[in-house]
């Protein structure tokens, strides 16, 4: 069952390998802009962040807390609370807006065309029906099936995921399941409708590592099975390097940098991600060097620093980080996107924590 | 009872009847095929509570007495067997009435009129509350404020006054008390469910709904009522106990069905001027009225215990 392709940080080939740039667009995005409104005033959440993701791909979007990520993936689907305000020069699914799709459209979109699997598997099951006939009620109501149909459906998905004995575990309700067989569950019912475009809000960060590794597995087979794209939104670099082919790193509402994950482990060009990853530690380096935490604590967006929101924590930051805000062109040409002055002054290697500005 | 280190860190869930002190995944990975089935499971823990199953023995007689009224009692209930009150015999179990009506007869036949009463009073009043509190709780804003405030104006109306109005009104009968008591009943139900709606629907399976694209009404009536509907049920048995016991009370002021429908508060009502004389043409009806309520009262109790989410992983 177990499988040896996610075994941490130093595992970037197996995501490399699959990167598919030539796929079709699925979903673009130029520039969106979400905030909600607040007695305080308006809190930026997510502020100009542009991206595309292409059928066949996993895109990573790491950040801390806070930084915009699950925002972003709320604002496509618009399941936002109804203080949320979103904008943006365009938000495409297949060539269509969303930004302006109506209402039973969306209830389309979402399930049927772009799943989303949720962090805590548990609580976003509902406790109070069986599992086979959740999946099947997702199923019938997107599809014109029968009943009958749509319960044996629910029985292949849950095998399909790998969960033992599907027939009779279909049978269960939630609280029977373990943490590691809901959250199967829970995206056996997000692929029943074979969904264009999964979005996979820290799927893994319930669950314990062996687990992990399993549910990984499964995302990844069926990604392929069902020729969709990932959007895995993670504050899990492990889980990055392990699986996914592009990288976009967030902060504070803005991309910090944007490129394939070899780039970004390998030839990183922004001091927010290499302090991410020096904050990681290591299995295969044990005791050589400390663990280095990004000082401070990420801003208040209510009260962003001015210019690159990181200046006040960067080691790096000049006099420019607190005047100009810098955009992913900001890294200069020839290298991927960084929102950095001094992206060449960030030193390559820093999966291999090297780096630093010495 | 303490709550050990161990059971916290998995605490990861809030959503109803799911972690126990085992955990969650504790129902384990071994016992394929064990998954019992609810109700029996549900009985299982309802068994617990003997006081409950002695009610709800209670109940099932009561149930056969209303039903077969016309079988069991050996008079009509407004047949005058005698002429004037005569004290418990053999040929009277419970004896006679002022007007010479057998007691026991017409207790049976009371049975039929309270369970009537107290349980279609208790079905419009939930049938009302809930979709009230649901609608209120789910969609917030101004239809909350609406509601909300309605019920908080109908609250601040004593019931019994509204009843005697109404009865006024409408004449006194059976189906007015049934229709005072379902129309008052269902503003505590509303605020019950309104709470429970407006707790779960800040749930994530109820995002996770939106977010597979199904509707509003379903996510309401399908996917947020079932979880919240423990209460209810509870409160329902209580209810259908409080009916009774407010029909009695109408009757005794005068609002309630009038002579010759055997309704226990009625009788009550006509014998209490003879109590010394007759004792056994109050004392009947009442030990009736008592003996119902209370079996409503245990059997809410026994519903609690078996639907409480917090017993649910106990053997």
């Amino acid at each position: 069952m177990s499988d040896g392709q996610y075994s941490g940080v130093t595992d970037t080939t197996y995501g490399s390998e699959t990167s598919r740039p030539d796929g079709e667009v699925l979903l673009s995005i130029r520039n969106l802009r979400t905030r909600f409104v607040t007695e305080d005033g308006d809190v930026p959440a997510v502020n100009g962040v542009s991206f595309e993701v292409r059928r066949g791909e996993v895109l990573s979007v790491v950040g801390e807390s806070g930084s915009g990520k699950s925002v972003t993936a709320m604002s496509i689907l618009g399941l936002l609370p109804s203080t949320a305000r979103i904008e943006a020069d365009h938000m495409l699914w297949r060539g269509e807006s969303l930004l302006n799709a109506g209402e039973n459209r969306m209830r389309q979109v979402r399930g049927g065309e772009i799943a989303m699997i949720f962090q805590d598997p548990l609580s976003a099951l509902n406790p109070v029906h069986k599992v086979g006939r959740q999946i099947a009620e997702m199923i019938l109501i997107h599809e014109s099936v029968s009943k009958k149909e749509a319960e044996s459906r629910a029985v292949d998905m849950l095998d399909l995921v790998g969960i033992p004995q599907a027939a009779s575990r279909a049978g269960m309700y939630p609280h029977e399941f373990s943490g590691g067989m809901r959250q199967r569950a829970m995206i056996a019912m997000a692929i029943a409708c074979s969904p264009d475009l999964l979005i996979a809000d820290e799927p893994t960060t319930a669950l314990d590592v062996t687990v992990q590794a399993q549910v990984l597995e499964v995302l990844l087979r069926l990604k392929d099975e069902l020729n969709s794209a990932i959007l895995l939104i993670t504050h899990d670099l492990g889980v990055v390097a392990g699986i996914s082919d592009r990288v976009m790193v967030m902060y504070a509402g803005r991309q910090a940098e944007v490129g394939s994950t070899d780039q970004v482990f390998y030839r990183t060009r922004h001091p927010y991600t290499l302090g991410l990853m020096r904050s990681l530690p290591r299995l295969d380096d044990v005791g050589s060097e400390p663990l280095m935490p990004i000082t401070g604590a990420p801003p208040s967006l209510l009260r962003l620093p001015t210019g690159c929101a990181f200046h006040p924590r960067c080691p790096l930051a000049g006099e420019r980080c607190s005047k100009d805000v810098p955009d992913l062109n900001s890294g200069g040409l020839g290298h991927h996107p960084s929102a950095c002055f001094y992206a060449d002054e960030v030193s390559g290697d820093s999966a291999g924590l090297a780096g630093g500005r010495a | 009872m303490t709550i050990t280190p161990s059971s916290l860190p998995s605490a990861g869930g809030v959503a109803g009847p799911t972690d126990g002190p085992g955990g969650p995944g504790a129902a384990g990975i071994s016992d394929v095929g064990a998954a019992t089935s609810s109700w029996r499971e549900f009985w299982r823990r309802y068994r617990k509570n003997k006081m409950a199953v002695v009610a709800l023995v209670l109940l099932i007689v009561l149930i056969i007495l209303a039903v077969f009224a016309d079988q069991i009692a050996p008079y009509r209930f407004d047949e005058r067997p005698l002429t004037k009150t005569t004290a418990p015999s053999w040929d009277h179990l419970f004896g006679t009435d002022q007007i010479g009506r057998d007691i026991f007869s017409r207790v049976i036949y009371g049975a039929r009129i309270s369970l009537r009463i107290g349980i279609l009073a208790t079905v419009i009043s939930v049938v009302i509350g809930v979709v009230a509190g649901a609608v209120s709780g789910f969609f917030g804003g101004w239809v909350d404020t609406i509601i909300s405030r309605f019920v908080d104006v109908f609250l601040s109306i004593p019931y019994i006054v509204l009843a005697v109005s109404i009865a006024a009104v409408m004449g006194r009968s059976e189906n007015t008390v049934i229709i005072v008591l379902g129309f008052t009943g269902w503003l505590a139900i509303q605020r019950v469910v309104r709470s429970s709606f407006l707790q779960l629907k800040e749930l994530e399976f109820v995002e996770a709904a939106t977010a597979l694209g199904y509707g509003r009404w379903r996510i309401m009536f399908r996917h947020i009522l079932p979880n919240a509907l423990q209460p209810v049920i509870v409160y329902s048995a209580i209810a259908v106990g409080s009916a009774i016991l407010a029909e009695a009370a109408l009757s005794f002021l005068g609002a309630g069905p009038v002579d010759p429908t055997p309704a226990w508060g009625l009788m009550v009502f006509t014998a209490k001027g003879r109590l010394k004389p007759a004792p056994y043409e109050l004392f009947f009806p009442a030990v009736a009225i008592v003996i119902t309520v209370l079996a409503f009262l245990l059997i809410g109790d026994g519903l609690r215990d078996a639907l409480d989410p917090k017993m649910k992983n106990r053997s």
